[in-house]
């Protein structure tokens, strides 16, 4: 409907600001002592959480010991987090906390049929960490929500650049724990650029590999024995694949897709490459080849959408049509079933499963998590697939993953345990600096008196393309409501939407926009703050969130 | 209405008995049918026994215990028809970025799920061409497949070891995708022909460097070129080019090309202009795989002929009729009979341009094709002679297993739902465009009810 798609498809970034509670010991002054004591804590380890009270201290960004006779060392800044509960805190194992920038490039080349790198999104060369270092990075949101050390990558064309396995600290001086890098593959064509398909991507994937060897063997023939011999060629993409081609870095392919896990494995096996299958989607009915190759999977930490199971009503007289239409909704309940059920399925064919954030921050973990959990993965399993198998899979178990002496102090601290529905992360610590959280009061303003959304509203929406204003009207039938939207643009361009719900002065609207090949399904959040004001969201499938804010014109008699 | 509880029930048994995995090759035992075999006549009466996917034996009174078994009486078998060029289950078609893209294979794209290779079987067909398209003069390999329907991955779907295959184009599409869109080379049919001497020029200087860099250690080795490396393949005869034609003049210049770089492996498709020329594809021994009676679609295919498969085959030129869609893939036995009407082919003729005659364009006559022992159980079995329009297929069997069964075929046969996306019913949008209350009143309602 209205411009809503052209919204959807203008933003490319998506900034995302927020105010948070996290206060870190910012000083002026360099701290007296990185020496820390947590007193009489209950530690996860081995799997479970312990019955016995115990300490720990910490020095240097690492943990020092672990016992319940072990005393405050002197100088130790003790942590006051008495009987809570202390986890390692999650390792991610790949995300995008920098949006790249749209290649200005493009626009100059005149044969699409040979692109330069950078146009044709193979940057291999390009390092993540130099981008982090100055630009600097904005890992608090991570943080508060349990995560201590992230795999971050760049994110644009088929092979985006080196990836660092960082620290998510406020200090870009320590967030590398190690010198090691990895790659990034995806089946991303070019956008109307050579490779543009992916069996365009695919050919040229097997051609850089291929190259990357023969211009390591040449390389080495050159240096052994020059005087006289044709110089070797030289590219910057091609020979920054040289240590994957050696298996001395490992590359993530974003599959994204259930076929694309058996592509990437069909290259695996053709080139022999150290993987991990990143953001698998889906992988019932192929685990025993996915288990064969024995690459590790990286879930994605989002839910799937949300299908509703369809009501059969018993003994009841279908029509045809309904029946069809039925039996349609209850495959694909069942197939939404099946993808909750991922990570289980995964765990039972021994495939090893880590998650991956994937440029989200971190906010939905713990929902993803319980819901995984009320669909067979144990609370266990969900732990080690965000703590022991990353840190396994990242080749980071000698420092992370666990608390052990002489481990990175790399920790999250919850007052009650961390899936009891009630619990808060209160402190996140990593390496040598202590995040700290204040706990989160319930929200009063939910059972202040209920606001009448009845009638006409303007709204104005903070889009990338601009503001866009609209109006709103929201009519009652007996309990339910319904939702006329327009664009003040082209105000007989009207979406009416009955799939509202109200609950507590806050009113969401979905509905799907579709345009030719373009849908999305759209998210309407509107919280009505008090008679004449309304402040919300509007959620455009994946491409973004933006703010509402509006006023009530009229009430109807 | 009283039906619909029992629709009901059978949906659901047939859905969890139509799934099909694992097992790539079944044992399967076929009685009392009518036995077209294409090279050994038809027999009646004749039992066909298939054990570990190769046809074991062909005669009467065949017995085996425990073993599947169809009984054919007053039922035609015929070898499973073989599409020779198709794109259905392909995730991409054309990189139709640049002129050249042999490096690309639409083996990387295969995609087992797409439900238009299960209507093929239902059609008959067991082994399809899967093609790149015609965007580029030199555009990716193909894969020959086999419908193992239900047989999740995709690695599974290739016919193993059958020989390499790659598509080229001449002609309006190139010319107009990289020529009038691109304003680059091929812009003419002139330049389509340069297009391959290029291209062929350049894998030739690849060999002749990689030769010379292994006997000088001194000389660097050209960069690896999948693209070239592909094309070299074809000058050293490892590949069968498949190449997208209309125009007489232009498959007697691509002919000529060939000639001058020795390579002698390939087969015309579509060829619409070809009954002008069939006496010189003979001569070269180029093979033609045509539409029955489809023309007149863009300018470069104006004039053609439904005589064009049977004026190919008196002329001796290999020729077996393709679909090119979605929808004729599913009836090639009528299309392989309209040359009956238009042509006078015998009924051997006519079905060997759906089943041998694409075997051996496809370099896999050896194997399929045929019903003869020792060749791979691929199998059609219909209530009719196939090239009767009565005809209706009942069972189509892969490499000894059933893939297809007309009494087991359910309403949602997809192996694989994506939970995400929303697949309309069709009732559902056959209701929102109003087709039940205009001249198709009814008609849903019948079909499904008996």
């Amino acid at each position: 409907m209205m411009k809503l798609q052209q919204i959807a498809l203008g933003i490319m970034v998506i900034l995302l600001t927020s105010s948070l509670r996290a206060q870190v010991d910012y000083d002026k002054y360099p701290k007296a002592s990185s020496t820390y004591y947590l007193q009489d804590v209950y530690l996860y380890q081995d799997g479970e959480l312990q019955s016995d009270l115990t300490n720990v201290v910490i020095v240097d960004g690492f943990i020092k010991d672990i016992g319940q006779r072990i005393k405050q060392p002197s100088g130790a800044i003790a942590l006051k987090y008495d009987s809570m509960y202390v986890y390692p805190a999650f390792i991610d194992v790949l995300s995008h906390p920098i949006k790249a920038e749209e290649s200005k490039e493009k626009s100059k080349v005149k044969f699409p049929g040979l692109p330069p790198d950078a146009v044709a999104g193979i940057t291999p060369q390009l390092e993540v960490a130099k981008v982090l270092k100055t630009d600097g990075a904005n890992f608090d949101k991570m943080r508060s929500n349990g995560f201590g050390i992230s795999h971050v990558a760049l994110d644009k064309g088929m092979l985006p650049g080196n990836t660092n396995i960082t620290l998510l600290t406020s200090d870009p001086d320590h967030y590398f724990i190690t010198d090691q890098t990895h790659q990034v593959f995806q089946f991303k064509g070019a956008g109307g650029y050579y490779p543009n398909t992916i069996i365009g991507v695919m050919a040229k994937f097997r051609d850089l590999y291929r190259n990357a060897e023969l211009y390591s063997t040449n390389q080495g023939r050159y240096k052994s024995n020059s005087s006289g011999a044709q110089l070797p060629s030289t590219s910057l993409a091609v020979e920054a694949l040289i240590p994957m081609t050696k298996r001395q870095q490992m590359t993530f392919v974003k599959t994204n897709k259930k076929l694309n896990n058996l592509r990437a494995i069909q290259l695996q096996k053709e080139l022999g490459f150290d993987a991990v299958l990143v953001n698998p989607v889906d992988i019932i009915g192929i685990e025993s080849e996915i288990a064969d190759s024995r690459l590790p999977i990286a879930l994605s930490t989002a839910l799937p959408k949300e299908v509703k199971e369809p009501k059969r009503v018993k003994d009841s007289i279908y029509s045809v049509a309904d029946l069809e239409v039925l039996e349609f909704k209850e495959r694909q309940y069942k197939a939404y079933l099946g993808r909750l059920n991922l990570a289980k399925t995964a765990i039972q064919a021994n495939i090893p499963v880590a998650f991956a954030l994937l440029g989200d921050d971190g906010s939905d973990v713990k929902k993803t998590l319980t819901t995984l959990i009320e669909n067979g993965l144990t609370e266990a399993q969900a732990i080690e697939a965000l703590t022991v198998t990353p840190a396994r899979l990242l080749k980071i178990d000698n420092i992370a993953g666990t608390i052990k002496t002489d481990k990175l102090s790399n920790l999250m601290i919850t007052n009650l345990p961390y899936f009891d529905e009630k619990s808060q992360i209160r402190a996140v610590i990593v390496g040598k600096e202590v995040h700290t959280y204040e706990e989160k009061k319930k929200d009063k303003k939910s059972s202040s008196e209920k606001i009448n959304p009845v009638g006409k509203w303007a709204f104005e929406l903070d889009s990338p393309d601009g503001s866009n204003s609209g109006k709103i009207v929201i009519e009652e039938d007996g309990s339910s409501y319904t939702v006329t939207l327009s664009q003040d643009e082209d105000p007989d361009d009207t979406e009416v939407i009955d799939n509202v719900t109200l609950e507590n002065n806050t009113m969401e609207v979905e509905f799907q926009i579709n345009e030719g090949s373009f849908s999305a399904n759209v998210e309407v959040t509107l919280n009505f703050i008090d008679a004449e004001t309304v402040e919300g969201s509007v959620k455009y499938g994946d491409f973004g969130t933006f703010a509402l804010t509006g006023s009530k014109l009229s009430t109807p008699e | 209405m009283k039906n619909i509880k029992n629709i009901i029930v059978a949906v659901f048994t047939c859905l969890s008995s139509t799934l099909v995995t694992g097992q790539l090759t079944g044992d399967i035992l076929i009685t009392n049918g009518t036995v077209i075999t294409i090279e050994d006549g038809v027999l009646e009466d004749t039992d066909v026994l298939i054990r570990d996917g190769k046809i074991k034996q062909i005669g009467e009174g065949l017995s085996f215990s425990n073993i599947e078994t169809i009984d054919a009486e007053g039922m035609y078998v015929m070898p499973g028809i073989i599409d020779a060029h198709s794109h259905v289950g392909l995730d991409a078609v054309n990189e139709a970025t640049n002129p050249v893209t042999a490096e690309v294979n639409v083996g990387d794209a295969l995609n087992p799920y797409d439900i238009g290779l299960y209507r093929a079987l239902a059609g008959g067909v067991t082994i399809s061409h899967a093609m790149h398209g015609s965007a580029n003069a030199i555009g990716g390999q193909c894969e020959t497949i086999k419908h193992r329907w239900g047989v999740l991955n995709p690695e599974d779907w290739r016919m193993k070891d059958a020989p390499r295959t790659i598509k080229f184009a001449l002609g309006e599409n190139p010319m107009r995708v990289h020529g009038e869109r691109n304003d680059v080379a091929p812009r003419t049919r002139m330049g389509m022909e340069q297009e391959f001497r290029r291209s062929f020029a350049a894998a030739k200087e690849y060999k002749a460097a990689k030769d010379r860099s292994a006997k000088d250690s001194k000389a660097q080795s050209p960069d690896y070129s999948l693209r070239l490396e592909t094309l070299a393949d074809i000058l050293d005869g490892k590949i069968i080019i498949h190449c997208h034609s209309y125009r007489a003049d232009e498959i007697i210049m691509l002919m000529d090309v060939l000639s001058d770089y020795g390579v002698d492996k390939i087969c015309f498709q579509h060829v619409n202009e070809g009954f002008k020329v069939a006496p010189e594809l003979a001569e070269f021994g180029a093979q033609a795989s045509v539409f029955s009676d489809w023309w007149a679609y863009k300018f470069e295919v104006y004039y053609s002929t439904a005589y064009n498969a049977a004026i190919l085959t008196r002329n001796g030129v290999v020729t077996s009729i393709n679909s090119d869609s979605r929808e004729l893939i599913r009836h090639l036995y009528h299309e392989a009979a309209k040359t009956q009407r238009y042509g006078d082919l015998t009924d051997n003729e006519a079905l060997r341009l759906i089943t041998l005659n694409p075997a051996i364009q496809l370099g896999i006559d050896k194997r399929v094709g045929s019903l003869k022992v020792g060749k791979e159980g691929d199998i059609a079995i219909f209530s009719h002679h196939p090239l009767s329009i009565y005809a209706t297929p009942l069972y189509t069997i892969v490499d000894g297993r059933v893939r297809f069964d007309r009494e087991k075929d359910a309403a949602d046969v997809r192996v694989d739902v994506d939970p995400e996306t929303e697949i309309p019913a069709f009732y559902e949008s056959s209701l929102h465009n109003h087709e039940e209350e205009g001249c198709m009143q009814g008609v849903h309602h019948n079909h499904h009810s008996h």
